[in-house]
């Protein structure tokens, strides 16, 4: 089979290949290259575990943090001006005798029960194993609430706090008397006008 | 200096010794042939490691009969090497060449057209060899740059001599055709 010239084709390739690099490992070192490629294969899965538990971290740390601010209560700011509080008297309900009254008849029969146990085994001449502390149900005992929240304060009391304190919805007092003499005075202005229309008329 | 069949038998034997021989004698040719095609050294480097890997692991299946230990390395780089462009490039755009099977040219015509010296014509050829898609591009290489006979380029390449001058003459065409749009 005859092989044509093509010698544009021949030198076009010549020039293309010209600078070919040569190979710089010049020995057969495949685990130096299998290491590397190792490596590049491996450096992705290590990222990714990596971010991974990151992710996992950060999300866990955000979950008790916001868990933790859901716990703390917010902190109950002073109120800058002074609230007077109007006595009330709030009459509670008193507390239904059933629940108070079942739990010490639970508790004795316990004690009794315990105490009967206690009397027939020392009765018994047999040596005793020590006995354990039987469980006792805990009942719970509702707290007592005030029937009265608050006493009624003193009509005294009641002025004194009034006067010590300044509320911002009521007029104030000194107000209410310059008011007054500002009428009183306009009022007396009125009367000297008129006075000095009438001499002046006559 | 050991013999292509003597480096082949240590191999065999699994001794060191020959793989280190075979390496120094076809590492630089193996090398050249892929990075020739792969635009990364670094990869060639490694392709031509793992054709020699290869080689040693399949040394069994040389036959000394058909090819030479060399011609039998380039094929195992060629398979190796368009495993890896195909991985690379997935999608390569061909050359048009539905108006190639169109043209009548004589192979003497078109030995003419591709051999006119022309500075023009040789510096769009060697644009135009980029274009090609890598198997012609070898065939190319094999045959005109490293002179390989078409007995070797079909044992590398796994087709018949006629096969393959059929595709070389279409590669010429398809060429031609590309340098008349100029």
């Amino acid at each position: 089979m005859k092989t044509p010239k093509d010698t544009d084709l021949r030198e076009a390739l010549r020039r293309k290949y010209a600078n070919t690099p040569q190979m710089k490992r010049l020995s057969l070192t495949p685990r130096p290259l299998q290491g590397e490629r190792e490596r590049k294969r491996k450096v992705f899965p290590l990222s990714w575990k990596g971010i991974g538990g990151g992710l996992i971290a950060a999300s866990i740390a955000l979950l008790i943090a916001f868990n933790y601010i859901n716990k703390v209560k917010p902190v109950e700011e002073t109120p800058v001006v002074a609230e007077v509080v109007e006595p009330e008297v709030i009459e509670q309900p008193a507390p239904e005798n059933s629940e108070i009254s079942e739990s010490p008849e639970i508790s004795e029969s316990s004690e009794s029960s315990e105490y009967s146990e206690y009397s027939e085994n020392s009765e018994s001449s047999e040596p005793q194993k020590p006995v354990k502390p039987k469980r006792t149900r805990k009942v719970q005992v509702p707290k007592e609430e005030p029937l009265l929240a608050e006493a009624e304060p003193m009509p005294e009391e009641a002025e004194a706090e009034s006067e010590q304190t300044y509320l911002p919805t009521e007029p104030d007092p000194y107000l209410l008397a310059a008011a007054e003499t500002q009428d009183v005075r306009a009022r007396g202005e009125r009367l000297y006008q008129e006075v000095a229309q009438l001499i002046n008329n006559h | 200096m050991k013999t292509d069949k003597q480096i082949v038998e240590t191999v065999r034997s699994g001794r060191r010794e020959g793989q280190d021989l075979m390496f120094d004698r076809y590492a630089q040719e193996v090398f050249a042939m892929i990075v020739r095609q792969v635009p990364s050294v670094m990869d060639a480097e490694e392709l031509t490691q793992d054709t020699f890997l290869r080689a040693f692991s399949h040394i069994d299946s040389y036959d000394p009969g058909r090819a030479s230990l060399g011609t039998w390395l380039c094929r195992i780089a060629y398979r190796l090497t368009l495993d890896f462009l195909k991985r690379r490039r997935p999608f390569v755009v061909p050359i048009d060449d539905s108006e190639v099977w169109q043209t009548d040219i004589s192979d003497e015509q078109l030995e003419a057209e591709l051999s006119t010296g022309n500075e023009e014509r040789i510096q769009r050829l060697e644009l135009l060899i980029d274009d090609l898609p890598p198997d012609e591009r070898l065939l190319l290489t094999l045959h005109y740059y490293e002179n390989r006979s078409l007995d070797d380029c079909s044992f590398i390449m796994d087709a018949t001599p006629h096969a393959l001058a059929n595709r070389l003459y279409r590669i010429r065409k398809k060429l031609y055709k590309q340098l008349q749009k100029i």
